[in-house]
């Protein structure tokens, strides 16, 4: 990368270590790096310079981070803004991914990350903010546009999975102490909560060999099949006590719940 | 409308089989699969769901060629039938290009028939999908058993004019292929004309 095509960040944070040694990394990397201590300062800077990204911090002694995102979603629209904090929380994550951050992460910052999101905007592509989507359209679309992509998902009680998706293919999943199908699984059947893309990144190990589709409707098969069972259960709340009946016995309907399938 | 990849300049299309459980549905699907070449189906995938099964798999028939120098591909779902299966049947409906409506000719079915089809009418109004404007096939399945409903009568309880309509054994293949080639036919001209 040449002098001149070296992309401006502008990096905002109270914490002077963290400063220096992000700015370092980010040097390392070919980024020109402009840095300071405080929300207010940043936005005097921002309106005489302009800058590629934005990545600060949220706890900060004047003018805090969320402030500073917001005018910089009113007054430079088109900047990349990365969020950093050592004090998240799941409505934090959700106010910060509507303000139209492109990638909210707690301390301490997983460093490749956040090149990865620098560098991923300069394809020639969008990003926004999607409200009110359901998972499963979304999963879908990723699917039949073949992107690589890695997806995290967070649940509103605050679980997170990650699925790794790799041109129409799920290629790993990971969710608490689950790997491959059951992670995917687990991850689509959240009621509810936030999602992001991460550029992606090969996974560690490949732990799902079905193709994305199969692994898509055999998610849905699975979540109508539990919240029928959650039904039932609710239906039926004093059945069955002392019984070592299992709940497919229970339901008396000969249903097939397995997880088995065939490919013909 | 059929989701366009312009990476891949290819166009993709959304066919469904509806019907009541056990109407033949997954014997229209299989014997469809077994009737096309393989160098243009992908894999058929079975997911065990209640009663029967749910089938999908893909093609790119070459008869239909390109539109627009996009490659057509035609994703086929039959749609499991049990009330419950709400998040599968959205997956399934939703964004459909066209539906099979797969029809038991038993006579004691025509309830069954009948109720599976006001579903399958509810379901896609609720996905914003106008049925009246809208590829949709009656096949009626089981022209083999004895007494089979005469052609019309559901057509006459459900109000259908104009529908395309198709006689067919499954288990035998007789009326699968025919059944398909309408309905694809009527999609890509659908997209078309639109």
């Amino acid at each position: 990368m040449s002098m001149c095509a070296k992309q401006q960040i502008l990096l905002v944070d109270d914490d002077s270590d963290l400063v220096w040694g992000l700015g370092r990394f980010l040097i390392r990397a070919g980024y020109a790096v402009t840095s300071c201590g405080d929300g207010g300062e940043a936005v005097l800077i921002l309106e005489t310079r302009s800058f590629h990204a934005l990545v600060t911090d949220i706890q900060m002694p004047h003018v805090n981070g969320l402030a500073l995102i917001e005018w910089a979603r009113q007054n430079r629209p088109t900047m990349r803004v990365l969020v950093m904090t050592a004090f998240g929380s799941t409505s934090l994550r959700e106010v910060v991914s509507r303000s139209g951050a492109t990638l909210y992460a707690e301390k301490p910052v997983d460093l490749d990350l956040i090149l990865r999101m620098l560098r991923a905007e300069t394809r020639d592509s969008f990003s926004g903010i999607v409200d009110d989507i359901d998972l499963f359209d979304y999963v879908q679309l990723v699917i039949a546009t073949k992107h690589q992509v890695v997806m995290e998902v967070i649940s509103r009680k605050g679980e997170r999975g990650q699925v790794f998706f790799d041109r129409g293919n799920a290629r790993h999943a990971a969710c608490g102490d689950l790997v491959g199908e059951a992670a995917f699984f687990r991850c689509l059947s959240f009621e509810g909560g936030t999602f992001r893309s991460l550029p992606w990144v090969d996974p560690d190990q490949a732990t799902i060999h079905r193709s994305g589709e199969h692994m898509l409707m055999e998610a849905a098969r699975i979540k109508d099949e539990l919240s029928r069972d959650k039904s039932v259960q609710l239906d039926e709340p004093e059945c069955d006590f002392g019984t070592d009946g299992g709940g497919a016995e229970r339901h008396g309907d000969g249903t097939n719940v397995s997880t088995d399938f065939q490919i013909g | 409308m059929p989701h366009i990849s312009y990476d891949n300049k290819e166009i993709a299309f959304k066919l469904v089989y509806c019907g009541p459980g056990l109407s033949g549905k997954t014997t229209n699907l299989a014997r469809l699969h077994t009737m096309l070449a393989e160098h243009v189906r992908s894999k058929m995938i079975s997911l065990d769901t209640a009663e029967e099964r749910t089938l999908f798999f893909d093609f790119c028939p070459i008869e239909i060629g390109t539109i627009e120098g996009y490659r057509v591909r035609f994703n086929m779902y039959t749609v499991p039938g049990q009330i419950y299966y709400e998040a599968s049947r959205r997956l399934i409906l939703d964004g459909a290009d066209g539906v099979v409506f797969v029809a038991d000719s038993q006579r004691d079915r025509i309830d069954d028939n009948i109720i599976s089809f006001e579903l399958m009418q509810e379901n896609l109004r609720s996905y914003h999908i106008d049925v009246p404007d809208f590829p949709l096939v009656l096949q009626y399945n089981k022209r083999d058993c004895a007494e089979a409903l005469p052609i019309g009568t559901l057509e006459a309880h459900l109000h259908l004019a104009n529908i395309d309509v198709f006689e067919a054994v499954a288990t035998e293949g007789v009326g699968v292929m025919e059944t398909v080639r309408c309905v694809c036919r009527r999609m890509v001209n659908r997209f078309q004309i639109d």
